[in-house]
């Protein structure tokens, strides 16, 4: 697990820009979430509506709306996919987000078309076994996290 | 002579009109009539965020993303995305589905337009100067 200002980013994710995650499965399936310093930088989730089960969505477009009282945002899926599985429990429970945003926080199961099409987007670890090119997205968003240190800690909003 | 706070303000003011007229539309089953309202809308608003990104953000950045401008230009992505479902929405003659997009668009809006003309518009008079009423003017062209 790696760790900035007390923000986790788990290393055997996936990273795409605008806050995603992705975590594959063994079914072909991929779950997908916001990152830890995303719901940091957003705050105490208030609403999450997430789009539903059987919608194909195109690449970039939204599977989830999250508001706080600060932010409002929509959730973009990296690749064109269809919703087979959302978190009925996140939908109760937003909050979830900011407690556990890898685990219980996820947000939807999305059946992909082709996960690797678009550019841009990087494993988490090369085929080498390098993690040189880990998550460049996600880096971005830690220097946008550090940058705003200043005015509060990038530590999860619990 | 107008200044880029009273300019860009008045221009949120006068998209949320337009914005409203579509959903009016949408309401009473005119589809052309909010399809029509809706791209006069977002012509409108894509000219607003093109001086804002053109313009605006880089006065503020001095040659580096702020965590302002990151979360204002995150915002404009989400906004775009939120345009095509709209216009998607109205091509499916969706009331349903138009309306729940257009409530998370307003939604956004309400708090990002609040961050421009509070943080936005008066760090970028400050850096453009004389500049700003030229500026200001962009968004009648």
């Amino acid at each position: 697990m790696s760790e900035y200002r007390g923000c986790q980013l788990p290393e055997d994710l996936y990273y795409d820009l605008d806050y995603v995650w992705l975590r594959p499965g063994s079914d072909g399936l991929f779950t997908i979430g916001v990152t830890d310093p995303a719901q940091t930088m957003g705050g105490r989730i208030l609403s999450v509506h997430i789009k539903k089960t059987g919608k194909t969505l195109l690449a970039g477009r939204h599977v989830a709306t999250l508001e706080s009282g600060k932010w409002v945002g929509g959730i973009p899926v990296p690749f064109a996919a269809t919703i087979v599985e959302r978190n009925e429990a996140l939908l109760a429970d937003p909050h979830l987000i900011n407690v556990d945003p890898y685990g219980a926080g996820w947000i939807a199961r999305l059946r992909p078309e082709d996960p690797f099409r678009r550019a841009g987007r990087r494993r988490p670890h090369s085929s080498n076994g390098s993690t040189a090119t880990t998550s460049s997205a996600c880096a971005a968003r830690i220097r946008t996290c550090a940058a705003s240190a200043g005015r509060r800690n990038c530590s999860r909003s619990m | 002579m107008q200044d880029i706070g009273e300019a860009f303000a008045h221009d949120h003011r006068r998209l949320e009109q337009a914005l409203a007229a579509s959903g009016s539309h949408v309401q009473a089953g005119h589809w052309e009539a909010a399809a029509a309202a809706f791209a006069g809308f977002r012509d409108g608003i894509e000219r607003h965020m093109a001086v804002e990104e053109q313009v605006l953000f880089p006065a503020v950045e001095k040659g580096a993303e702020t965590p302002l401008t990151a979360i204002l230009r995150k915002g404009h992505r989400d906004l775009r995305v939120f345009f095509d479902e709209i216009d998607d929405a109205l091509s499916a003659r969706d009331a349903e589905e138009y309306g729940r997009i257009a409530a998370s668009m307003r939604a956004l809006l309400e708090r990002h337009d609040e961050k421009e003309e509070s943080e936005l518009y008066p760090a970028a008079q400050t850096q453009l100067g004389a500049d700003a009423a030229a500026v200001a003017a962009r968004l009648a062209d």
